[in-house]
């Protein structure tokens, strides 16, 4: 981010930054810079708070008319809101015991197909109250899917990629992530989401064995070149 | 997640990483904010649906007119380092495009692009030269004289 203010600014365009790690920003030399507590991933502080955000926007951009850079300052404030990701984990459903016996990735497998159907309910909510906003993003399929993916991760050899040119290691963390929001219920007005790891779809990730994944997607998937 | 929440050897690993070393480059001159027009690059790999994926690494970008249905973006970054679940509830988190026509709306700002541009984080600065100059004559013609540059 930093090269790319000092090639605009080169160009004579003026720029100004939001500095997530204020020591690269300042090593850098950006030519302005406001740096924020913020976590990564957020860098105009929380969801859904416009008040905030605006200030944070136009603290930036206040910077626009300094001509005395490199400018790095420092925006005070800590978001609004609760922590975006509480600490552990929830069980919120109770999983019926095993049909039969089954090897223990099969069961975890079973577990995270059964916690997902059962919070579904949680995603369509979110689906109605969103408005039309995406929220399967790049990975574009409903949760049960996802889970049938993630369920299919613990065996060996891995699944193919759900997706055509999108690497194996890249879906697994879409697929996580997706499923991390898309089971928690709808925030309140006013109030952010707080994901949360499921037992099933956390469990799910901690057990993935550590292999070598190739970041070349499978051959029979890829898309023919572009021009 | 927060700097101070990582683990010593990742934090240390992200914050002491090799970069490259820019002199300081002489502020680009522009009349009064309530004057200029701003439009916001991101790093997010932000994308419509539609488009083609970003490659890492190869410092592509892509075109987030202004006009277009906000709700179809998608991103393609990918980090251990943060999830997406806070984008993936309010666009504004990451790509303030709402806020920006608030701005407007007050007359804190000129005026809003008619286009904005995103680029995938964690690409060598260096992959991004040459498109970032092409990009600055695109800029200029659409008459923005002020950027605001959020990473991830």
């Amino acid at each position: 981010m930093s090269g790319l203010a000092h090639y605009f600014e080169g160009a004579g365009i003026a720029t100004t930054l939001i500095s997530l790690i204020r020591d690269h920003t300042m090593r850098m030399k950006s030519p302005r810079g406001l740096a924020v507590p913020f976590e990564l991933g957020r860098p105009f502080g929380a969801p859904n708070e416009p008040d905030f955000q605006r200030r944070v926007l136009k603290s930036a951009l206040d910077l626009l008319e300094r001509m005395d850079g490199p400018v790095l300052e420092d925006f005070p404030d800590t978001p609004p809101g609760p922590p975006a990701d509480m600490e552990g984990w929830s069980c919120p459903v109770n999983l019926a015991p095993p049909p039969a016996e089954l090897s223990e990735g099969a069961q975890l497998a079973a577990d995270l197909k059964a916690e997902i159907g059962l919070l579904s309910p949680w995603y369509a909510q979110s689906v109605a109250a969103s408005g039309g906003r995406k929220l399967t993003g790049q990975l574009d399929l409903a949760p049960d899917a996802i889970a049938e993916f993630l369920a299919a991760s613990l065996g060996d050899p891995l699944p193919d990629s759900p997706v055509a040119d999108l690497p194996i290691h890249r879906a697994l963390k879409l697929s996580s992530d997706e499923l991390k929001f898309s089971t928690s219920r709808p925030p309140w007005p006013g109030r952010e989401r707080s994901p949360m790891w499921r037992w099933a779809i956390g469990s799910t990730v901690k057990h993935w064995p550590v292999r070598s994944i190739s970041s070349s997607p499978p051959s029979s998937k890829r898309r023919k070149s572009r021009p | 997640m927060h700097l101070h929440e990582m683990p010593d050897a990742a934090r240390g690993a992200l914050i002491n990483q090799e970069l490259p070393e820019f002199e300081p480059t002489p502020c680009a001159p522009g009349p009064a904010l309530a004057e200029r027009r701003i439009a916001i690059i991101t790093t997010a790999g932000l994308h419509r649906s539609n488009d083609a994926p970003f490659t890492p690494g190869v410092g592509e970008y892509r075109i987030i007119p202004s006009d277009i249905d906000m709700d179809d973006l998608v991103m393609s970054h990918v980090s251990t380092n943060f999830d997406r679940t806070g984008f993936i509830q309010d666009l504004n988190l990451v790509f303030p495009i709402e806020r920006l026509a608030e701005l407007e709306a007050a007359g804190d700002i000129g005026s809003v692009a008619k286009y904005h541009y995103a680029f995938m984080g964690a690409t060598p600065p260096t992959a991004m030269a040459a498109v970032a100059a092409d990009l600055a004559a695109n800029l200029k013609e659409d008459g923005v004289d002020g950027l605001i540059l959020a990473g991830v």
